[in-house]
């Protein structure tokens, strides 16, 4: 048959009966379901029932493992009396916090086994429920995370936004770090536990609590109606129990609805329901065989705490705890040697980093002695007595420098590289004229901004301070360099303001320094070659010209368009060839101009 | 769109009683009608296949018989969910039929009395390919996503205004009659129910 989309349909009529039938079938469904779903609800309500019951049972057995593990873990640390303490904190984070079983015991586990102390594990957990609830972390993880900061390994701090660098987390001890996130994260559980999550895990956990509670009470029912039997008989005895449970409650809602019913209705129900609760009955009448009805509660919750222990059990309690805080203390000062260990390493490193410095201050220092070029300048500069005597004080000052790098004496490498410094702005001073003339760099100008920074290194690390002597010294010596300069300044400065006061005897001044130059161009005067009777001159010479009368001066190369002498010369005779004539006659104005008579000449053949 | 007619069927039934002769007489007409656009349709079928869409082509000559292209086909063998079927020219061209029964009801209570369908799967998806997803299915979690808008641009362009009303054969057929046939249809009926009405006027009472 056709969709109904795929049919093209050219008349059509609307048939109602459709609906009507429709509308009949869907109340016909409607109360289908609605027996369906008092049925369904019957038997729902049963299994559900039994589920919860299993529920229970392994919720609390989860619990009872839970319990058993961290008692072990107590044991085995000597702080099993308190045992039924941290059990009562455990309960009270859960209702408080919503901090699970199966979170709380693993992160209390931990705890105690780094610290091997009750207090401070309990400290200890009341922060990772902090931090916990401000890094949206699991309670165990957080705890897991302190226990191991608080045995040495910080890395796990980081991530809990303390603020403090890796470096300082390593430096400062445990319960400052502690105190610091306590401070930082204080009230976060609180917070978290009162918003709507918070909430309804606080219920759920309340609720674990009361199954475990229920699941309790069920197993040991179930053991009492069962014996002892497997588990799973157990929870089939409880699915049993709890068919018939809701089976009476069934039939109990019945027999309230039908109070009108015949007699003989009522007496069936009731012939059911005493059939069928028949065991509980002979239970409650005949008594309990394993007297469960009977005695108190006899379990160690029963009891307070101090009452529940012997007083063997009190010696060994105060034993245990004696040794607990033995352990502690002994933990503390381990751990307090690891910090004064990382302070004298931390200081050690600031002393070689400076050391090294002062290091690599020496090698800048060799380049500077290179003798070579030392000979080189002190041949350029005259100055060699005193730059000697300046280089080998700095050097003796370098060699007791490495001697007290090598030694690690901070104070003497700092008071030796004072001295050197001094010396090197001596030596410095000393070839700053020199630099001018010559042309070798000058090696002090990075030498002492880095000796400057080493010094300043080591007196800062050392707190050397420079005497009041060598202070004096430095400026005595750096006002004697200045003397000679100062003198001049001030000689001259007498001779200018004496020649400007007698204008006369600053002329005269000017003529007797004048006068060598005078006489030496007098002298060239006299002895320059006279011209009158001609010459020829055929480089640059200074001549007296014109001394006898008129003369011309004329270039040599212009001879011939001022009127010079032609001469022809005739051959008369046989030569060889014209040729061999030519070059005669060549090779003979050759030779003249040679002797420096200038002759120009041209050839015609 | 097919027009409603109120009381048709049972005008009908009451013809197929009292007058059969008349109730022929309008089917008649009606078919005379509408086998033409049954035909039109029918010529629209493209052979072998459509475009070049030879891989949906079934059972061509020499080819491998396989459990998909196998004339004992119907079910795979997990789910029992049928194979996506083959076109085959023959079955589409067979498979648009016309009938003047009146169809069931449809989701809206509705039930045709004279309409052209197409009864073979190849020619449905021929027919409507194409209608609510032009490009494809957007949600396509195949391998190969631009597959079905491939297929759909293969088969030609759809004809009609509406979108349950386009298609590439009978729709298109009907769309290129521009309602003629369908004014036809109307009028027999209308002609022949007043006459029945006449015929019977005062022993039946008005029909329709």
């Amino acid at each position: 048959m056709a969709l109904p989309n795929l049919v093209f349909s050219v008349a059509s009529q609307y048939d109602g009966k459709g609906l009507a039938k429709a509308q009949k079938d869907i109340k016909s469904l409607g109360k289908t379901v609605q027996s369906f779903a008092g049925a369904f609800g019957v038997a729902f309500s049963a299994a559900a029932i039994v589920q919860f019951g299993k529920s229970s049972v392994k919720a609390f057995s989860d619990a009872q493992r839970e319990g058993v593990v961290l008692n072990n873990t107590l044991k085995n640390l000597g702080l099993a009396f308190a045992g039924p303490e941290i059990n009562r904190y455990i309960d009270s984070i859960g209702k408080l916090y919503g901090v699970t079983g199966d979170q709380a015991v693993p992160a209390m586990q931990a705890l105690l086994s780094a610290t091997g102390s009750v207090t401070k594990s309990q400290e200890m957990m009341n922060t990772a429920l902090n931090i916990a609830a401000a890094n949206n972390i699991s309670v165990s993880d957080a705890a897991k995370g302190l226990s191991q900061a608080y045995l040495g390994n910080r890395k796990a701090l980081s991530q809990y936004n303390t603020g403090l660098t890796k470096a300082e987390l390593q430096l400062k001890s445990f319960d400052d770090v502690q105190a610091l996130l306590d401070k930082r994260l204080k009230g976060a559980a609180t917070e978290a536990a009162g918003t709507y999550a918070g909430q309804m895990l606080i219920l759920k956990e309340n609720a674990e609590q009361a199954k475990e509670v229920i699941g309790k009470g069920l197993v040991d029912a179930f053991k009492i109606l069962a014996g002892d039997k497997t588990t799973e008989d157990l929870a089939e005895t409880m699915a049993t129990a709890a068919n018939n449970t809701a089976r009476f409650s069934r039939e109990l809602a019945k027999v309230i609805k039908t109070l009108t019913a015949p007699i003989d209705f009522v007496s069936g129900s009731l012939a059911w329901f005493i059939e069928n609760t028949q065991k509980y009955a002979d239970l409650l009448i005949a008594g309990d065989p394993s007297g469960f009805f009977r005695k108190p509660v006899t379990g160690p919750e029963a009891r307070p705490l101090i009452a529940q222990q012997s007083p063997g059990e009190r010696t060994m309690a105060v034993k245990a705890a004696q040794e607990a805080e033995k352990r502690a203390k002994a933990l503390r000062k381990i751990e307090q040697d690891r910090l004064n260990n990382l302070k004298k390493i931390a200081a050690e490193q600031a002393k070689k980093l400076a050391l090294d410095k002062a290091s690599a201050f020496l090698n800048q220092a060799n380049k500077i002695f290179d003798l070579e070029r030392i000979q080189l300048q002190a041949a350029a500069m005259n100055k060699q007595t005193e730059e000697d005597k300046l280089r080998i004080r700095l050097k003796t000052e370098i060699l007791d420098l490495e001697m007290a790098i090598s030694e690690g004496n901070v104070q003497g490498a700092a008071k030796f590289a004072s001295l050197i410094n001094q010396d090197a702005q001596l030596l410095a001073n000393l070839r700053q004229s020199a630099f001018s003339l010559s042309d070798v760099p000058n090696p002090f100008e990075d030498w002492l901004s880095t000796l400057q920074d080493v010094l300043n290194e080591l007196l800062k690390l050392s707190n050397y301070k420079v005497p009041l002597e060598v202070q004096r010294t430095t400026v005595r010596a750096m006002l004697d360099r200045a003397a000679p300069d100062i003198a001049a300044l001030q000689a001259n400065n007498a001779r200018v303001s004496a020649q400007y006061d007698n204008p006369q005897t600053m002329v005269r001044s000017l003529l007797d320094r004048a006068a060598p130059d005078i006489a030496a161009l007098q002298s060239i005067l006299a002895s320059a070659p006279r011209m009158a009777e001609g010459g020829v001159v055929t480089n640059a010479t200074m001549a007296l010209i014109g001394e006898a009368g008129p003369e011309a001066v004329i270039p040599l190369n212009r001879m011939g368009s001022m009127g010079g002498t032609y001469v022809t010369v005739n051959i008369s005779g046989s030569v060889t060839t014209e040729r061999d004539l030519v070059d005669a006659i060549t090779q003979g104005i050759y030779n003249n101009q040679a002797s420096g008579i200038p002759i120009n000449y041209s050839t015609v053949y | 769109m097919p027009v409603e007619l109120k009381g048709a069927l049972e005008t009908i039934k009451a013809m197929r009683k009292f007058d059969p002769d008349l109730l022929k007489e309008m089917n008649k007409e009606i078919r005379g009608v509408m086998v033409p656009m049954r035909d039109k349709a029918r010529g629209y079928a493209p052979s072998p296949q459509p475009d070049n869409l030879y891989g949906w082509a079934e059972g061509s000559v020499g080819k491998k018989i396989t459990k998909r292209n196998s004339a004992f086909r119907q079910f795979n063998v997990e789910g029992r969910v049928r194979l996506f079927p083959l076109y085959d020219h023959k079955t589409v061209v067979a498979g648009i039929k016309y009938s003047q029964a009146p169809s069931r009801r449809n989701r809206s209570g509705f039930r045709s009395l004279y309409y052209i369908y197409n009864a073979s799967a190849a020619g449905a998806i021929y027919e409507t390919a194409g209608r609510k997803n032009p490009g494809g299915d957007p949600a396509s979690k195949s391998n190969n996503p631009g597959a079905g808008a491939h297929f759909i641009n293969r088969m030609g362009p759809l004809y009609g205004d509406k979108q349950k009303e386009r298609g590439r054969m009978i729709f298109r057929a009907g769309y290129e009659d521009r309602g003629k046939a369908q004014d036809a249809v109307i009028m027999a009926i209308s002609t022949t129910i007043e006459k029945f009405n006449k015929l019977s006027k005062g022993s039946y009472g008005l029909a329709a």
